[in-house]
């Protein structure tokens, strides 16, 4: 009678009765398998002698297995939940745990720790020989911006675990929610912007806004997840039409550039005008001073001179006189010309000559 | 013996398919109704483990969880006439298990019926918004107002809706095209743009620049001009009070002066009458 037989349970002394204490961990019920390995021994050994050896072996086994059936273990990044007949009872970390046999308790285990990432937009694909492709998803990708123009964003969400219990429990299917819950987020943000910022400057901002949008809808569901990261992979406009929004990008760089040729331009004339206006400046300064002392100097000279003329006016006069005129005359072509006692003769000067002498005498 | 056992075995395998039969249990995700020939005796909305009668009475679970039903792609006319194309999806909870069950039998039938609210539901608060509104809109006002008309049909489902969420809200696709026109004409009138306002700034930078100069110079030529002035009118003044001492004596000497600068060896030919001053000696000892 097998039914009897087992494990000694048949006496009303339920295996998991002494153990009810159940929800403090997994550790404590250790001793209590031990307890009934014994009790079930020592009993089989009273009431079944002889031949009844047999169906008492293979009781013993059978109760083992069944136990077994309570054994799971926890990996460290892992959290266990225990449930008895449905119900939660404890949660468990890390380690090797025993629970009540099957059907009483099952656990579920989870790794907490884990980073999930959802991706949208576009899909990895890790090819055979390991090679990273990403394949687009142009239906969740495009986006209609604020101001009825389309632009082709690519982000990935990334979260964990933080309450295992809400993960299991609450929804039904968190993994698509967060996907689902990503998406209507980031296209209402976009929906609220401009195209040209949400392609340029606006990203960080979409980050933050994005994840904390996500993060309270989450909350709301009572999802018992916790939004890590929302990362933009790629922002910018739709395959169709890049072309055109680079050639507003190169525009902008041609503005600069033509912008920085004029400044350099500025920057060279400018200061070489103002060098060339110091330079007129300078140049009058120099002449004032050059005239100013050429006037002194000569003014000078000319009072030395009256001072000495003063005190002999007529030998001086005629010292100067004669000075200046044996200076001028010295070596000059001079022709002296009578004109009172040559009467008769008339004297005939050759201009052209006279300039023929003077140039051989050169 | 042997009869014994078997009459004892086969009555142990009844009372333990009756045991098995009169339990049941209900996990964290589920809620139970126990109907006993098609009629539903009782709710169960906690987890554990029940009992029933064995054979007479079933056990119908449904989902406790929030579940997500996405509604397929619907397109609306806004108010402005305007064709868009919207992705919404919801998110509910089974709250009154016994009137889903007896409206739609299960989560599958509940969802059909509830997709079917929130189609018409969407396309009735949509039309009456314009399509900026939808767009850019705040949104969390319009899913706000389509989760509370849902909710109030889906209660008689059984059902509370959590939150209603537009995901996409697009324009169809042939309109696309022509969306794709205006961005690049809209792109390209930017690049020209910012093109022309390139020239616009090449143009004032080189003017400014050019006006800088011609000022720079014009007004250290005023300066120059000034200052040559002023030394002149010094010199003028330097020489004026020198000479001003004896005219005469300034007559001859500066004369005096010129004809040594002026009258050179080089360039100068001198006809002399014996009759000048200077030979007037040449002739005579004592012409006077």
């Amino acid at each position: 009678m097998p039914w009897n037989n087992n494990g000694g349970g048949g006496d009303g002394q339920n295996p998991w009765g002494s153990g009810g204490g159940g929800p403090r961990g997994g550790g404590g019920n250790q001793p209590n398998v031990e307890d009934i390995f014994k009790k079930g021994q020592d009993k089989l050994k009273d009431a079944l002698p002889g031949g009844k050896g047999m169906f008492s072996v293979i009781g013993l086994v059978a109760l083992l297995l069944w136990i077994s059936t309570g054994y799971y273990s926890v990996g460290p990044n892992e959290e266990a939940v225990v449930l008895r007949f449905g119900k939660w009872v404890y949660s468990t970390g890390p380690g090797p745990h025993l629970h009540m046999p099957y059907p009483i308790e099952t656990e579920e285990v989870r790794g907490v720790t884990n980073e999930n990432t959802v991706e949208i937009g576009s899909r990895s694909r890790i090819s055979r020989q390991g090679d990273r492709s990403s394949v687009q998803q142009l239906g969740e990708s495009l986006m209609l911006t604020g101001d009825e123009n389309i632009v082709d964003i690519k982000f990935n969400v990334v979260w964990r675990i933080i309450d295992l219990q809400a993960y299991l429990f609450n929804l039904s299917d968190p993994d698509g929610t967060v996907k689902a819950v990503s998406e209507s987020v980031m296209r209402e943000l976009v929906g609220k912007n401009e195209i040209t910022p949400i392609i340029t400057t606006a990203r960080g901002q979409l980050e933050t806004n994005g994840l904390r949008n996500i993060q309270d809808t989450l909350d709301e569901y009572q999802a018992g997840i916790r939004i890590l990261r929302v990362q933009i992979i790629e922002s910018e406009a739709p395959e169709q039409v890049k072309d055109s929004f680079l050639d507003v990008q190169r525009a902008e760089a041609d503005q600069q550039k033509l912008i920085n040729e004029a400044s350099a331009y500025r920057n060279k004339v400018i200061p070489e005008a103002r060098g060339a206006a110091e330079k007129l400046i300078q140049e009058a300064e120099a002449y004032s001073a050059i005239t100013v002392a050429d006037a002194e100097g000569k003014a000078a000279r000319f009072l030395s001179v009256y001072n000495e003329y003063k005190l002999a006016k007529d030998v001086t006069k005629k010292r100067i006189y004669l000075e200046t005129m044996e200076q001028i005359l010295a070596g000059m072509d001079k022709t002296i010309l009578d004109s009172g006692d040559g009467a008769g003769v008339i004297p005939y000067l050759s201009v052209d000559e006279l300039k023929k002498k003077r140039g051989a005498g050169q | 013996m042997s009869i014994k056992t078997s009459i004892a075995g086969v009555i142990a395998v009844a009372v333990a398919i009756v045991a098995i039969s009169s339990v049941f249990t209900v996990t964290e995700r589920q809620q139970a109704l126990v109907v006993q020939f098609g009629n539903p005796q009782k709710e169960v909305k906690e987890p554990g483990l029940y009992m029933k009668l064995p054979f007479v009475q079933q056990v119908i679970y449904l989902d406790k969880r929030i579940r997500s039903l996405d509604v397929r792609p619907q397109e609306v006319l806004a108010s402005d006439q305007k064709r868009i194309v919207v992705d919404s999806f919801a998110r509910y909870k089974i709250i009154d298990p016994l009137k889903t069950y007896q409206s739609a039998r299960n989560e599958l039938g509940a969802e059909n019926l509830l997709e079917k609210i929130m189609e018409s539901t969407v396309r009735q608060v949509l039309a009456n918004e314009p399509m900026p509104a939808i767009v850019s809109g705040e949104r969390a006002e319009l899913m706000k107002r389509i989760s509370e008309i849902t909710n109030v049909q889906a209660r008689t489902l059984g059902i509370e809706v959590v939150d209603v969420r537009l995901k996409r809200v697009d324009l169809p696709a042939q309109n696309s095209q022509a969306i794709y026109d205006r961005m690049e004409t809209d792109r390209k009138r930017e690049a020209a743009e910012i093109r022309a306002e390139g020239e616009e700034q090449v143009i004032k930078i080189t003017a400014t620049a050019d006006r800088e100069v011609a000022t720079l110079k014009a007004n250290a030529n005023k300066l120059a001009q000034i200052t040559r002035g002023e030394a002149d009118a010094k010199a003028v003044k330097i020489f004026a009070d020198a000479y001003t001492q004896d005219e005469d004596f300034f007559e001859f000497y500066r004369t005096m002066q010129a004809y040594k600068l002026a009258l050179k060896k080089e360039d100068t030919t001198l006809v002399l009458s014996p009759d000048s001053e200077f030979l007037k000696m040449f002739m005579t000892l004592d012409k006077k």
